[in-house]
C-alpha cells in the first residue's frame, strides 16, 4: 500500500472513531434526558394518584358510614360538609391540570381587564391569607404599586395561591411571607419571599419545570403534583410578564415583572383586552 | 357494621394528617369500642406513642415532618411487637414491600371498603 493510501486510511479511520464517538455521546445524551422526563412523568403520576385517591377515600368512607350505620343527623350534616370538602378539592386537581394544558395548548383565553396593581395584588394576597387560616402577622405587605395592569384575576388569584401554597409548604418553622409591591415606568414588580428551605442555586430555574419538585429533609412527604409553579409560570407568561426566583440567604424570592398598562405594547394590550371568548374552565 | 366485644377498649393511635378523612376513621372506630387518639403528623404521633400505651397503630405515609416509613422504624426500635397497619395512597410495589420491611403487619391502600379496614384491625388485634 501506497503513503499516500495509508494516511487517507489514517484520516478516515480517526473521522470514523469521531464520528461514533459524538453519535454515542449524541444517543447517551438523549437517553438521558429521556429517562430523566420518564421518572418525571412517573412521579407525576404518583403524586397525582395520591392526590386523587385521598379524598376519593374520605367520601367512600364517609358514604359507606352513612349506609351502615345509625348516624345521627348533625353529624350526617358533618359528613356531607366534609364530602363536599373533599369534592371540591378533587374538582380543583381536575381543573388544574385542564386549565394548565389548555394554556400549554394556547387553547386558554382569559377575559383581562385593566385593574390598580395594588389594590388587586394586596386583595388577592389578603384573600389567600384567609383561605391558608394564616394569622395576619405571617403577611408582611410593602410598597406601593399605584399603576395599572391587563390582567384576567381569576389567573391572578391562581399565582398568588400557588405562590402562597408554596411557601406553606416549604417552610418547617413559624411561617414569614413578605411581599414587596414596586411600579417604575414600564414595569409593575412584585416580589415575593418567605423563610422556607430556598431553594439551591442550581434548582433556580428547574423549579418551574413542569412535574418537578424539591426535596428537602426539613420538609419530608410534601403534597402536591409539581405543576404549581409550572402553572405560574404560564399565568405570568400568557399576561406579557417574566417569573423568576432568586437565590436568597434565607427561603425562597420569587421576583414577577409585568407590563404597566399604558405603555405596554400595542399588540399585547390588543390581545388581552379584545379577546371576547371567555374563560373555558 | 360487626364488633367484637373481646378488642372493645382496645387503644388505637391514628396517625393520619387528613383531617375529614382522620375524623371519619375516628368516628367509625369509636363507634366500634375502640379507644382512640388521633395524630395529625409524624412527629405529634411519636410524642403519643413515648407518652402513652397503645395497642396498635393505623399509620399514612405521607406526613409532615416525619415521614410514615421513618416512624414505623422508629416505633419498631421503641417496641418491636406494636400491630401497625399503613392505610396509604401510595400503591406502588414497592412501597408495599417497604412498609412491610419495615416492619408494617399490614398495608391497606386508598379508597378502602370499611368493612374490610374493620376486619384486619379485628385480626391485627387477635394475633
Amino acid at each position: 500500500m501506497s503513503k499516500g493510501a495509508n494516511i487517507f486510511t489514517l484520516v478516515f479511520g480517526c473521522v470514523l472513531f469521531i464520528a461514533v464517538s459524538m453519535g454515542m455521546s449524541l444517543i447517551f445524551r438523549n437517553l438521558t434526558v429521556q429517562y430523566k422526563l420518564t421518572k418525571l412523568y412517573d412521579d407525576f403520576l404518583a403524586n397525582v394518584t395520591h392526590e386523587l385517591r385521598t379524598p376519593l377515600a374520605s367520601i367512600q368512607l364517609h358514604l359507606e358510614t352513612l349506609k351502615g350505620r345509625n348516624v345521627p343527623l348533625p353529624k350526617q350534616k358533618k359528613f356531607i360538609e366534609m364530602m363536599l370538602k373533599d369534592a371540591n378539592r378533587l374538582k380543583r386537581l381536575i381543573d388544574s391540570i385542564l386549565e394548565i394544558a389548555g394554556l400549554e395548548q394556547k387553547k386558554a383565553v382569559y377575559q383581562c381587564k385593566v385593574f390598580n396593581a395594588d389594590a388587586v395584588i394586596k386583595g388577592l394576597v389578603e384573600e389567600a391569607r384567609i383561605q391558608f387560616k394564616l394569622p395576619e402577622e405571617t403577611v408582611h405587605i410593602e410598597g406601593h404599586a399605584d399603576c395599572e395592569f391587563v390582567i384576567n384575576k381569576d389567573a391572578f388569584k391562581i399565582l398568588i395561591d400557588n405562590l402562597i401554597d408554596n411557601a406553606v409548604k416549604y417552610t418547617k418553622n413559624q411561617l414569614r411571607i413578605r411581599v414587596v409591591l414596586k411600579c417604575t415606568r414600564k414595569k409593575l414588580i412584585i416580589e415575593f419571599a418567605d423563610n422556607g428551605i430556598g431553594i439551591a442555586p442550581k434548582d433556580l430555574k428547574k423549579i418551574f419545570k413542569k412535574f418537578h419538585r424539591i426535596s428537602h429533609p426539613d420538609v419530608p412527604n410534601v403534597k402536591g403534583t409539581g405543576l404549581g409553579l409550572y402553572w405560574a409560570k404560564e399565568i405570568v407568561k400568557y399576561h406579557g410578564g417574566k417569573i423568576r426566583a432568586v437565590s436568597q440567604a434565607n427561603g425562597a424570592m420569587f421576583r414577577i415583572e409585568l407590563p404597566v398598562y399604558y405603555v405596554s405594547k400595542k399588540h399585547y394590550l390588543n390581545r388581552l383586552l379584545k379577546s371576547k371568548k371567555r374563560m373555558k374552565f | 357494621m360487626s364488633s367484637d366485644s373481646k378488642f372493645s377498649g382496645s387503644k388505637i393511635l391514628l396517625v393520619e394528617d387528613e383531617e375529614t378523612l382522620a375524623s371519619g376513621l375516628e368516628y367509625n372506630l369509636t363507634e366500634e369500642g375502640y379507644a382512640v387518639t388521633w395524630a395529625e403528623n409524624g412527629k405529634k404521633a411519636l410524642e403519643l406513642f413515648q407518652a402513652q400505651v397503645f395497642d396498635m397503630i393505623i399509620l399514612d405515609i405521607m406526613l409532615p415532618y416525619i415521614g410514615g416509613f421513618e416512624l414505623a422504624r422508629k416505633i419498631r426500635e421503641e417496641s418491636p411487637h406494636m400491630p401497625i397497619l399503613m392505610l396509604t395512597a401510595r400503591t406502588k410495589v414497592k412501597d408495599r414491600v417497604k412498609g412491610l420491611e419495615i416492619g408494617a403487619d399490614d398495608y391497606l391502600t386508598k379508597p378502602f371498603h370499611l368493612e374490610e379496614l374493620l376486619a384486619r384491625i379485628r385480626v391485627i388485634l387477635k394475633s
